[in-house]
């Protein structure tokens, strides 16, 4: 045995490599007869009803595979043994719940017993895949709100990027269904939410995934629903900064609402509702102004015109279908809606764009399993999902009424939707009815015109709808305790509109860039093949992913390609003296976003009427990633975890220039880049009131390029077509976190300790991560300055605290919670102007914008007008005129236009609430 | 529920807890009131705490009249502030904001004793770029009506192409009621393509003078002169232009307290003419010491303007006498005049430094 394991190790250093699955949990054991310990074939194991179970094998061993996450009932039945039940066996994602029986034969008197075994999880090298787990009750005993939130605290993961990835190189799947934004996931939303009550399990994979996922390069998010119970529980919190101070009170309601049990027979129904609404829905900890005419002196926190509701509705319903099928049907509504703040429309608060996004999904699972006694289990999987996500920015019709804190519950109503939804590029030749054109403002507090408008400048309509029908097949067959074998494949067809138009308060013909749309069908289709076989503690798992994906948007010379990839994917995992080794290797390939394959018009803070050709021929975009990783437990309830990773990013999109126009582009799969990094993670569990996990990550992720819009392109194609290639120098990627820590601790005070403090839970999260990357630029923003991404952002501290108290009153929990976030209220810097590498203008910056603004207005300003303001007229005349009276105005002006809002990150933030379970 | 049985155990013998029956409904519908109760009182807690409200930002306070004692300069704009008329307690004028990349012509609302500016309202629309549009000669209704001329002309032209009068509220000039074209024929056949001194009837009718222009080039540079014709009103029910006779050559009007028309004419432009409500035929009823350019009811006394190149006169006629009762002196060339109903205060418009301003005089 020693010499296959080292046989093995040997393997795993030589070809580095992993994999995993993503699905449910499994469990395992052995039956035995209690009189003489003699292993009993042919038992019966099952969960629940009977609706999944296996047969135990000549050495008393079975396996129930796929088993959904939950809490189940457990029943062995052996012919002449007494049957015996075990409840509460937990089963997480990916997971192996243990479970031994030790049965009496019906002549004894004595009754059987079931021993729940807990492997270490930790050295059990039947977990080849590094899942971060989320489980639904630890997000509620965290400083988070909401899955995404819970995914940032796990190693390798940075405001959305997996691993360093860009933006978007991830996937999610809800219930074992694939859900991307296949549209524009590099630069927008899923548009989907779960709500966290919702949620039984969630997990991080960032290594390695099952071959059975696809359309993701770094990272696999999936999401487990909760089922209805087999008795209708509930549970509805409450949360706000009602009560806090002017400064600490963001406009905070949030609303949570699930319940769930038996509605008819056996079919059991789960709803929830997440309900949020701040009237600063982006809280900034920027430093107050100076100018004591400025309006934030006084009151510098919530922002106006900075609003956000969002909505999260989920249900389900599980209906069992006789013993061995389970139909689950679940739906999924979201809807955001943002108001979004400007600084040019500072001084009138009820302009400025909103925005919505909503996602919905709809998910019929199939599930039919094997029966229980049979010696070869055999689970198939039918779902078939519709996505859609729909997103609007533009600006609104009219100014929204709040009714409760910053909840409207109506709809907004946006200029210019009809238009875009019918993709009436014709009628949008016009203004856009609604937009407003934009004048300067009189009542700011400098009076002078410039910088601050009556309505955006940019007058902005984009609209996109990503509609897909998803069908998918997965078949597992389980031979034995230690083969599995899945197999499947899906079928996507998809649907892209979009619409834009910018300047939507002129018309084309008075210098307005035309509107914009398209309409494409593409499909994608997936097949995979997956064999995991343990042996002893040697687990192998290998297997094969086969992706095409055709965007089916028109090309010059007609549709464009179906393009093809293959991914396969090795991962091996053993025990190797103390501890287990587990080492992947994965080609993992995802689809461009479709918003590359199209042609956008587009401004930017620097110029508008930007044009980028889109590519319909885009190809995959791949990476291939080894990892290896030791995991260790030095003394008991004490972990160690090391991994380290190489991922090979390819094929990635970037934009070239198009001749020597710096506003012509063409997107091609032209950039290449390397993601290396050492993970560490060290944990003491939560026992005796008391765990903490803490991680460091060290990565450097570097590409040809830094981002698909940014400055710098690697490739460029002349005005006579011959492509100019530099050389291939690789710089940061935009999420090249180098070092980053985070700590979470749990703890809880005992109930002996006092009715006040008793039973008192508390977490605390502690990050600390170094700056990313940013590139300085000259003062126009044309030219970089430096290497690209060769400057860095400070370091970012946040602590954050969640406490709770539950007490029972009658037959209900009552609890009360305090969530802490940023508790130091530390004033992070997350972004710098590029022209100066600061938050904060220089007096070069402020006075040239200035001097332009005075150069564009010199005129005088009269006693007469709204812009008068007496106390600038030094010489009394009843006009404010020339450069000594009207620079001063501009500079104050420029200085209030350029304050550092959104360069901060978030202040202290206080939440209290009260939850009822019943 | 375990937590209900023991519950129920522990009140055993309580009132209403008899027996088990009635124990578990007791028990049942305390659970039930005490979670009412909670959620009764985190509501109530909600309700009567309120958020913060987001950053306020403050109109800024407008300014009183420059000024105390009258005369007061009401605009000190640098460009054209003309044509002012009174009306819903507030000056409205015509005025070319300095820096307007248009180059259109505006309203201005003031309030009646001055101060910071109501309002400004300008000609938009998508041609604005390429065409200058003008809002000129305001008349206010009682009715919260204003009536304008829009004239608009290409940017390379020297004269209108298109010139109408328009109705629209008074808060959204540009939002026409009534439009009409000011190029019509007369009875005589002549062509009236511009007009002078709009203004309303009591009857809700528009009484100006319509005319035509001319284009000389004494000097190398073309001038417009306006040559008046008649003083018509137009009917805004039905459009139609009704000439009034005995009115050929008239230059100013005001209408008289009887209800008639008071008015100048051209070629006598000392006299002042009374034309009675009903028809009749015009009377002089008085001479001003000098030629007048316009004319106003201030108070129900009649008010003539004599312009001059350096100083000007506002001279009030005694309908007694036919002579004039008082003159008060302006420095610089005045021209239109607009009384404050109700007292006995006007807005001048007075030329003192190349461009013509507004001011706010009263009579003695």
């Amino acid at each position: 045995m020693n010499g296959l394991r080292a046989f093995f190790a040997l393997l795993v250093i030589a070809a580095p490599a992993t994999l995993e699955s993503q699905a449910g949990g499994m469990i395992t054991g052995r039956v035995t007869d209690r009189l003489n310990e003699t292993p009993i074939g042919g038992a019966v194991v099952w969960v629940g009803g009977g609706q999944q179970g296996g047969r135990t094998d000549a050495n008393g061993r079975y396996a129930i595979r796929d088993v959904l996450p939950g809490v189940y009932r457990v029943t062995v039945r052996a012919v002449g043994f007494r049957a015996i039940t075990r409840d509460s066996v937990f089963v997480s994602s990916g997971r192996t719940a243990v479970l031994d029986f030790v049965l009496t034969s019906e002549a004894v008197a004595l009754p059987g017993v079931a021993v729940v075994g807990t492997p270490d999880r930790l050295l059990d090298p039947r977990e080849p895949q590094t899942i971060q787990q989320i489980g639904g009750e630890e997000l509620r005993q965290l400083p988070v709100t909401s899955l995404e939130e819970a995914i940032e605290l796990q190693a390798g993961v940075v405001q959305g990027s997996f691993r360093g990835g860009r933006v978007g190189e991830e996937a999610w799947v809800i219930d074992g269904l694939g859900v991307k934004n296949q549209l524009d996931a590099s630069s927008g939303q899923l548009g989907l939410r779960i709500p966290t009550v919702a949620l039984e399990e969630a997990t991080l994979v960032t290594n390695a995934f099952s071959a059975r996922y696809g359309q993701a390069l770094s990272g696999l998010v999936t999401a487990a629903t909760r089922d209805g119970g087999e008795r209708w529980e509930g549970r509805i919190a409450y949360e706000t900064d009602r009560p806090l101070p002017d400064g600490w009170d963001v406009g905070l309601d949030r609303l949570t609402v699930s319940v769930g049990g038996p509605v008819l027979g056996s079919v059991r129904l789960f709803a929830a509702l997440d309900a949020q609404g701040r009237i600063d829905d982006d809280p900034v900890h920027a430093p107050p102004p100076e100018d004591t005419l400025d309006p934030r002196t006084e009151r510098p926190w919530l922002l106006p015109h900075n609003s956000g509701e969002q909505y999260d509705l989920f249900g389900k319903l599980t209906i069992p279908l006789g013993r061995q099928q389970t139909l689950r049907l679940s739906g999924a509504s979201s809807e955001s809606r943002r108001l979004l703040y400007d600084p040019a429309l500072k001084y009138v608060p009820d302009a400025g764009p909103a925005q919505r996004v909503s996602g919905r999904l709809g998910l019929l699972h199939f599930r039919r399993t094997s029966s229980p006694s049979a010696a070869t289990s055999f689970i198939v999987d039918l779902r078939l999902g519709y996505f859609s996500k729909e997103a609007i920015r533009a600006p609104l019709t009219e100014p929204t009424t709040a009714e409760f804190g910053a909840f409207t519950f109506a709809g907004l109503e946006f200029a210019g939707e009809a238009l875009a939804k019918a993709g009436d590029t014709l009628g949008a030749l016009d203004p856009i009815p609604g937009v407003t054109v934009p004048q300067f403002v009189e009542t700011t507090p400098w009076g002078v015109p410039g910088f601050f408008t009556t309505a955006s400048p940019r007058g902005e309509l984009t609209w996109n709808r990503f509609r897909e029908g998803r069908a998918r097949l997965d078949f597992l067959v389980g031979r034995g305790a230690d083969t599995d074998l899945r197999l499947g494949g899906e079928y996507v067809r998809q649907q892209v509109t979009t619409f834009t138009r910018l300047e939507g308060y002129r018309a084309v013909v008075d210098g307005a860039p035309p509107p914009t749309t398209a309409a494409f069908f593409p499909f994608q289709a997936a097949g995979y093949v997956e064999l995991q076989q343990r042996a002893g503690e040697l687990t192998f798992t290998g297997g094969l992913r086969a992706d095409a994906f055709n965007g089916r948007a028109a090309t010059e010379g007609g549709q464009s390609k179906t393009q093809f990839t293959l991914g396969p994917r090795l991962a091996l995992s053993t025990a190797l003296g103390p501890a287990t080794i587990v080492a992947s290797w994965g080609r993992f390939a995802q689809p461009p976003d479709f918003q590359y394959l199209v042609d956008a018009a587009f401004d930017d803070t620097l110029r508008t009427g930007r044009f980028r050709r889109g590519n319909p021929s885009l190809g995959f975009e791949t990476s291939t990633q080894y990892e290896f990783q030791v995991r260790a437990r030095p003394v008991p309830f004490f972990a160690v975890r090391v991994g380290a990773f190489v991922k090979r990013l390819d094929g990635l999109v970037a934009s070239i220039p198009l001749g020597f126009d710096p506003d012509s582009s063409i997107y091609g799969n032209g950039d290449f880049g390397n993601v290396k990094g050492l993970e560490v993670t060290l944990e003491r569990e939560y026992r005796d009131a008391f765990g903490l996990r803490a991680t460091y990550v060290l990565q450097q992720a570097e590409a040809t390029a830094t981002d698909a819009r940014d400055l710098f392109r690697r490739l460029q194609i002349t005005p006579v077509g011959d492509t100019v290639v530099p050389a291939t120098a690789e710089f940061p990627l935009n999420f090249d976190r180098r070092h980053a820590v985070i700590v979470v601790a749990r703890a809880s005070v005992p109930v002996e300790l006092g009715s006040v403090v008793g039973g008192t839970e508390a977490a605390l999260v502690a990050r600390w991560s170094s700056g990313l990357p940013f590139s300085r630029s000259n003062a126009t923003g044309d030219s970089l300055i430096g290497l690209p991404n060769a400057q860095r952002l400070p370091a970012q501290v946040t602590i954050d605290l969640f406490l709770r108290r539950t007490v029972r009153i009658g037959g209900m929990r009552l609890g009360g919670f305090v969530d802490v976030r940023n508790l130091t209220n530390r004033r992070n810097v997350v972004a710098v102007r590029r022209d100066n590498g600061q938050p904060v203008a220089d007096d070069l910056v402020i006075s040239t914008a200035a001097e332009a603004a005075f150069q564009a207005n010199p005129d005088p300003i009269p006693y007469e007008s709204r812009r008068y303001r007496p106390w600038a007229d030094l010489d009394a005349n009843g006009l404010v005129e020339g450069r000594d009276e009207l620079l001063p105005l501009y500079l104050r002006a420029a200085t209030d236009f350029t304050q550092p809002l959104f360069f901060f990150g978030s202040p202290r933030l206080v939440r209290l609430g009260v939850e009822l379970r019943f | 529920m375990p937590g209900t049985e023991s519950s129920c155990r522990t009140s055993a013998g309580g009132p209403g807890c008899v027996t088990p029956t009635s124990a578990l409904l007791c028990s049942k519908l305390a659970q039930w009131s005490l979670r009412a109760l909670v959620i009764l009182l985190v509501a109530s807690v909600v309700q009567s705490c309120d958020h913060s409200a987001p950053l306020d930002v403050a109109e800024q306070l407008p300014l009183d009249p420059r000024g105390a004692t009258l005369p007061i300069r009401l605009t000190y704009n640098p460009s054209d502030d003309i044509d002012p008329a009174v009306g819903g307690d507030m000056i409205v004028y015509s005025l070319l904001e300095p820096g307007r990349e248009d180059r259109d012509r505006c309203l201005g609302y003031l309030p009646t004793a001055g101060g910071t500016r109501l309002a400004l309202r300008c000609p938009g629309g998508a041609v604005a770029d390429s065409t200058l549009d003008a809002w000129l000669q305001p008349a206010v209704s009682d009715d919260g009506r204003i009536a304008y001329v829009l004239q608009r002309s290409s940017v390379l032209a020297e004269t209108p192409s298109l010139r109408r009068i328009v109705v629209a509220p008074l808060e959204a000039p540009d939002s026409a009621l009534f439009e009409a074209s000011a190029f019509f024929d007369l009875a005589d056949g002549r062509r009236a393509f511009d007009l002078r001194a709009l203004a309303w009837t009591e009857s809700g009718a528009l009484r100006f003078v319509a005319g035509k222009d001319s284009f000389p080039k004494p000097d190398g540079v073309r001038d417009t002169l306006f040559q008046p014709l008649r003083l018509v009103e137009l009917d805004l029910t039905t459009g139609s232009i009704t000439e009034i006779a005995g009115t050929d050559g008239v230059i100013a009007h005001a209408p008289a307290p009887d209800g008639g028309i008071w008015f100048v004419m051209e070629s006598t432009p000392r006299v002042l003419w009374h034309r009675p409500p009903g028809g009749s035929s015009p009377d002089s009823i008085g001479a001003f010491s000098g030629a007048v350019s316009h004319v106003a009811n201030i108070d129900g006394l009649p008010v003539g303007v004599q312009p001059g190149p350096d100083t000007s006169l506002v001279e009030i006629l005694d309908l007694g006498t036919g002579m004039s009762a008082a003159t008060i002196v302006v420095i610089g060339r005045a021209s239109q005049i607009a009384p404050i109903p109700g007292s006995r205060s006007f807005v001048l418009q007075l030329i003192t430094n190349m461009h013509p301003d507004l001011w706010l005089l009263a009579l003695p």
